[in-house]
């Protein structure tokens, strides 16, 4: 399965401003012919070389490098600029610009003409149909188009050479090649279904600037402008381009797009630091303007602007593949290894042995359809829409269907703390009093409900909410829905309010009568609110107290969770605290320091578990300083960071092979949210850069959410595994007829048809039944996955499915069909080197073991029945092994039989089985011939030996945790 | 601990596929070491012992049920039914996919080998242990309920002797009147129905006699028909009846005939197909049943 998010999920919303067409042709022109960096005179060389000499030495080598290509290296630098810097007559000189006039016309068209509209170019799309053809010929699709083709070509000599040829090849080539386009137009299907969610964010409309071009002011789309334009902005826009103040009134920004936070800052025209995204002089590129007005001058436009280097950044880095990717492409090549591989040797063998080339071309047709899993590709595709269902449910929506497990196997989780931990948002969904958790009615058009009838405990909790609570309505919201009224104060206070006004009403009154003598506020050191109130007879007074009910972290015991924020290192460091993130008793370097009254240098990093890193820090820092710090602490809060930094840090947790979630909302988490195995953005408080960039959105901003989404991954990759292990096991009945025929030379126990017919029917909702079933312990408690050696597929799954269940499975193939053929006359002995006669056309008299002779027409009716009778016995014993595969370690006992899609499974295939055998007409088009009713019990004694052994190895699995047969048949 | 990873066991792995072949630090070969791979190998040769003996009684546990004088199913509604097709002799091992009598006058090497299977196909006649000359109205009916004491009608090669399709006579091959063996598909429990009197199919009206299977071979397609030429069948009545019904005893005789092609046209190839003839005989192309083809091919060009 390819990804189909790579660089194309990311489409034009990035464009901030539209552009017409000729603009987009002057735009790619000049991407072409552009020198390198256009930045360039702005950069500050002395700073660059000595931030990163090494790298600029090494990029110089590369100058081969095709011109105007975005460098990504380039990008991973920090914003280097002076703009901000330099006295603002040195920058308009530059600019050839006028404080008061503008630019003239001519300049501004000469501009235009050298940079492009300021937009940001959309980054480049796979097109569709290359994306169609990837689904077409990955995976397995190449074997079976082979298969296909082989049997087009046997048909073809076939129909020239023969009397009366067979159409069966015809057909095996028609059915093969319909299965790879229908799984591949499945899978596209369900690919850019999950990839079109993301239209719904796009909502970029035209914007337009106030420009001041020869001393006029108009008005023009904001992507005519130009650098050095001279543009007045006021609360409400959007900042055009990346502008330096000249005069500014009461003018702030909310950078939140940027940043992610969403504190509005002012802008004045003093430069007050270096950094330019600190200093209060610059204005960026799609953040919005909050109030007040300003006169600025435009610096960089498009894809130069901060902005566009980061999107830039994101749209460049290639995500690679999910690790549920990589498992299956792992788990492609060990199948297809064995496919080519008994392919190949039998088609030798059939060679040496005298086969015609013809015959020995058949077998290949049939050994690859039988060792190709037809209907797992699609079935792995289905149990996975299923979880990204069921978590969308849950408010975690799934952009990439393989995302999907990829949280079940992270091992990191690098979250930004603002808007991820706390969000702005939020209702109370659930109570817990008493010991028991009550539901609350979450639906925002709910009627208000008013209820009298609280237990005394609730009563209590309820009083606390309202009491010990700074949150109060905005006036003048009577007609509005409790649910959606304007609060004041945080977002966990209002959600309490809301709840308390709903089930009690009232709360003003409520409060006034018990009046409020006393408080200590919620900060995050405490994290608890008490207040005192006097009681509503006046006599003595009462307390109220609430806190953080939980740590969030704490679900994700097993999992390493580092805060990477923009935040300063002390609230973060705080933060980190509160949450868990730093445990109680855990030190930093500087608190050893401190304790021990020794400078900080003299302190052995290696002491302390926790660590705070400083953005300033870590812009020092070699890749092998890094890689230190990342495996040296293990409670790691990284304070300032940019978002180029974001990306090192997720680079580095990559380099030690860990499996990476970023959670993030702003403009400058994308790259990290692109770069990391998993991105998390937020649904509500998350700009659209953001989204674009993950896999994954929580709908309600609720951190939790990502614990739901860890669950439901581990559990999809477990039932997985079991579904895996239940197809693959069918596949030795299958392979087995094919090397007896050869090997033994008896007739052909079961046709490729028939085959095709378990693969890609009877097995098919089984298998996908296999995904509802419920995990079978705390999947919570365990460690994450190693993605290196703890496989999807692994040899401990082989060794069961095809050497032991698969093996008891093909005997009792073998036992239907040597029933049927002694019934019939021909008792097994008699088989053994009769396939010669059997399958000649010229011979119509093939004497059996009672001395009849027997027509070919004849034979092959037996024959098909035999057919029939052995996918009857599959069928059969493949019941046994979804009641075996529903357990990896577990008895049926204990796990019970409560898959009720997995019930229904077993009836389905059983009632197809039936129709497929006793439809009129089957035996033409399926090669099916009705069974006798005693034909259909063979293989049930296989069916049970199936079942008592796979629970005893359970047992003994159980009985012996670490014992030999846990460590060779524990998949 | 609230947060981080545990720490991890310390697992030993190969590193690359040269270790993985042979590892001498863990000394393991294909992953495994040697006491690794016995232990294996024990289990699978267990499992595999078990299983296989398994099967095997599951199978002499069916095979106990059945009757060593018929099978399960035979007869009307079963697979094999009650429409015999017909055989013809003599056919090639060698190469089983072909029903083409090819041979050429010049060349005795050429037919040695379609006489060498007659040959090996009649011997079976010569064998006469446990049968019984039956003359007159003697034929094979009361078989069945003989049982163990049944000692079936012997067939003889004698007709075929006088009509020059004799294994002395190369079976007419030399002469290029070549001899080809009919017989129809022996099923359990099947006897000829014989024609009414005024019913007989116009082929073979002028030889059909109550009791025998009459046959008769034509070309396959209009042109063969042109070609065949004369044809004689040797006993004329065809297959005698007196055989039946067909009963798995020891050395039971399948009564055959013969036909042969006294005019065959040189150097040219004919599809010859025969069909045979009695009430309960119903033919039919696709599923060749009451009839067989194959195609005779005579040269006498030196090669």
């Amino acid at each position: 399965m390819g990804n189909p998010y790579e660089p194309s999920a990311r489409t034009d919303s990035y464009r901030v401003a539209t552009m017409n067409e000729e603009n987009e042709k002057i735009n790619g022109q000049k991407l072409e012919t552009l020198p390198e960096s256009d930045e360039k005179p702005l950069i500050d060389e002395k700073n660059k070389d000595k931030e990163k000499p090494k790298k600029k030495e090494k990029k110089k080598d590369e100058k081969a490098k095709p011109e105007g290509k975005p460098d990504l290296d380039d990008l991973k630098k920090e914003v280097d600029m002076d703009v901000h810097t330099v006295p603002l007559d040195t920058l308009l000189d530059r600019y050839q610009g006028d404080s008061e006039k503008g630019l003239t016309e001519v300049k501004a068209k000469e501009y235009y003409t050298r940079d492009g509209p300021n937009a940001l170019t959309p980054p480049k799309e796979t097109p569709e149909w290359v994306k169609f053809c990837k689904n077409l010929f990955g995976g397995f699709a190449m074997l079976l188009w082979i298969g296909a083709l082989l049997c087009f070509i046997a048909y073809t000599v076939d129909y020239l050479s023969m009397e009366y040829p067979s159409n069966d090849n015809l057909y095996l080539g028609i059915v093969l090649a319909g299965v790879v386009i229908i799984t591949g137009v499945f899978q596209y299907y369900q690919e850019s279904k999950s990839s079109k969610i993301m239209d719904s964010f796009k909502n970029m409309v035209p914007q337009y600037a106030m420009v001041i071009r020869d001393g006029v002011k108009r008005q023009v789309r904001a992507d005519e402008l130009v650098q050095g334009d001279l543009v007045e902005i006021k609360g409400g826009d959007r900042i055009p381009a990346d502008v330096r103040v000249i005069h500014a009134q009461g003018f702030k920004v909310d950078n939140s797009s940027l940043t992610g936070e969403s504190e509005p800052l002012s802008r004045s025209a003093e430069c007050t630091n270096d950094n330019p995204l600190e200093t209060k002089n610059l204005a960026f590129f799609s953040t919005n303007a909050v109030e007040g007005t300003a006169k600025a001058v435009v610096v960089n436009t498009g894809d130069r602007t901060v902005m566009g280097r980061i999107a830039h950044l994101a749209s460049g880095l290639q995500s690679g593949k999910t690790p549920i990717a990589r498992e299956i492409e792992h788990f492609i090549h060990i199948i297809t290894g064995v496919a080519v591989f008994l392919g190949v040797t039998f088609f030798i063998i059939a060679f040496c042995l005298g086969y015609h080339w013809l015959n020995a071309v058949v077998f290949l047709i049939g050994i690859i359809v039988a060792n190709v899993p037809e209907g797992l590709i699609a079935t792995v595709t289905v149990c996975l829409t299923l979880t990204a269902k069921r978590m969308a449910s849950k408010n975690c929506l799934v952009k990439n269907l393989e995302a999907v497990e990829t949280l079940g196997s992270t091992s990191t989780i690098c979250s930004d703390k603002t808007g991820t931990l706390t969000q702005n948002r939020m209702t109370v969904a659930h109570m817990w009093f008493d010991n028991k958790i009550v539901e609350m009615d979450t639906t925002e058009t709910q009627a208000d409900v008013v209820q009298k009838d609280h237990p005394a405990s609730q009563r209590a909790l309820f009083t606390i909410a309202a009491l010990c609570n700074r949150a109060e309505f905005k006036s003048a919201q009577e007609d509005v829905p409790i649910l959606k009224r304007e609060c004041t104060g945080d977002a966990s206070e209002s959600a309490l309010l809301k709840c308390v006004e709903m089930q009690i009403g009232e709360v003003q009154e409520w409060r006034k009568r018990s009046n409020k003598v006393a408080e200590i506020p919620f900060n995050s050191t405490n994290k608890y609110q008490v207040s005192i109130h006097e009681n509503e007879n006046g006599e003595g007074y009462f307390i109220v107290m609430k806190g953080a009910p939980e740590r969030i972290v704490e679900r994700c015991k097993t999992i390493l969770v580092v805060m990477v924020t923009g935040d300063h290192p002390i609230t973060a460091q705080a933060i980190a605290k509160s949450v868990g993130i730093i445990s109680e008793g855990s030190e930093t370097v500087e608190d050893i320091a401190l304790r021990k009254g020794v400078p900080i240098a003299s302190v052995n990093p290696r002491e302390a578990r926790a660590a705070v890193i400083h953005g300033t820090d870590l812009r020092e820092m070699t890749t092998e300083q890094l890689d230190d710090i990342l495996v040296s602490h293990e409670e790691i809060v990284f304070a300032r960071t940019s978002p180029q930094q974001k990306l090192m840090i997720v680079e580095g947790f990559q380099r030690q092979g860990q499996i990476v979630a970023v959670t993030g909302d702003g403009v400058n988490d994308s790259p990290a949210l692109k770069k990391a195995d998993i991105g998390v953005a937020m649904g509500i408080a998350g700009s659209d850069v953001s989204k674009q960039a993950a896999d994954m959105i929580l709908l309600d901003d609720n951190f939790a959410s990502i614990v739901v989404g860890v669950e439901e991954g581990r559990l999809i990759f477990d039932n997985l595994k079991k579904s895996i292990a239940y197809t693959l096991t069918s596949n030795i009945p299958e392979i087995s007829p094919f090397l007896s025929f050869i090997l033994l030379d008896i007739p052909l126990p079961l046709g490729t048809v028939t085959i095709l017919c378990i693969d890609l029917g009877t097995d098919l909702w089984p298998a996908i039944s296999l995904a509802y079933e419920e995990a079978e312990s705390d999947i919570m408690k365990r460690r994450p996955r190693d993605p290196k050696h703890d496989k999807l597929v692994n040899e401990r799954l082989i060794s069961l499915a095809y050497g032991q269940i698969g093996m008891i499975q093909a005997s009792a193939g073998f036992f239907s069909y040597m029933v049927i053929m002694a019934d019939n006359g021909f008792y097994p002995w008699d088989l053994l080197g009769l396939r010669a006669k059997w399958d000649s056309r010229a011979i119509n008299n093939v004497v059996d073991s009672y001395g009849q002779e027997w027509t070919y027409a004849n034979r092959k009716v037996l024959e098909y029945t035999c057919h029939t009778a052995f996918f009857v016995s599959i069928v059969v014993v493949q019941w046994a092994d979804l009641i075996i595969s529903k357990t990896r370690r577990n008895s049926l006992i204990q796990q019970g039989m409560g898959n009720w899609t997995l019930n229904f499974g077993l009836v389905f295939e059983t009632a197809l089985a039936w129709f497929m055998c006793y439809c009129p007409g089957l035996d033409n088009g399926l090669r099916m011939y009705s069974l006798r009713w005693q034909w259909w019990f063979p293989a049930l004694p296989f069916s049970l030996l199936i079942f008592i052994y796979d629970e005893s190895r359970r047992s003994l699995i159980r009985k012996y945790p670490g014992g030999w047969v846990e460590r060779e048949t524990y998949y | 601990m609230a947060n981080g990873r545990a720490k991890k066991e310390e697992v030993d792995y190969d590193h690359g596929w040269k270790e993985f072949l042979y590892n001498k630090r863990r000394g393991t070969c294909l992953g495994r070491t040697s006491k690794s791979w016995f232990q294996i190998t024990v289990f699978y040769i267990i499992f595999y012992a078990l299983l296989a003996a398994f099967w095997v009684g599951c199978l002499a546990i069916f095979l106990g049920t059945l009757d060593d004088k018929v099978p399960r199913f035979y007869g009307k509604g079963t697979i094999i039914g009650i429409n015999p097709g017909v055989g013809y002799q003599p056919w090639l091992k060698e190469n089983p996919d072909s029903t083409l009598i090819k041979f050429n006058l010049k060349n005795p090497e050429s037919w040695k080998p379609y006489v060498d299977q007659l040959d090996g196909y009649l011997s079976k006649y010569k064998n006469t242990n446990g049968t019984r000359e039956c003359v007159g109205d003697d034929n094979n009916s009361n078989l069945l309920a003989d049982g163990s004491a049944a000692r079936p009608c012997r067939f003889s090669l004698a007709d075929f002797d006088k009509a020059g399709c004799s294994a002395a006579k190369q079976y007419g091959f030399k002469e290029g009147k070549p001899c080809v063996v009919l017989s129809l598909n022996r099923l359990i429990g099947w006897s000829p129905v014989d024609f009414a009197p005024n019913s007989v199919p116009e082929q073979v009206r002028d030889r059909y006699k109550n009791g025998s299977i009459a046959l008769h071979c034509d070309g396959t397609n209009n042109v063969d028909k042109e070609h065949i030429g004369k044809t004689t069948y040797v006993p004329k009545e065809g297959i005698s009846g007196k055989f039946y019904p067909y009963i798995f005893v020891d050395n039971y005789h399948q009564p055959i005939a013969m036909v042969r092609f006294e005019t065959l046209p040189r150097n040219k190839l004919v599809l010859v197909e025969c069909r045979a003839y009695a009430l309960n005989i119903e033919h039919d192309i696709t599923s060749r049943l009451g009839l067989v083809h194959f195609e005779l091919f005579v040269q006498d060009k030196k090669e």
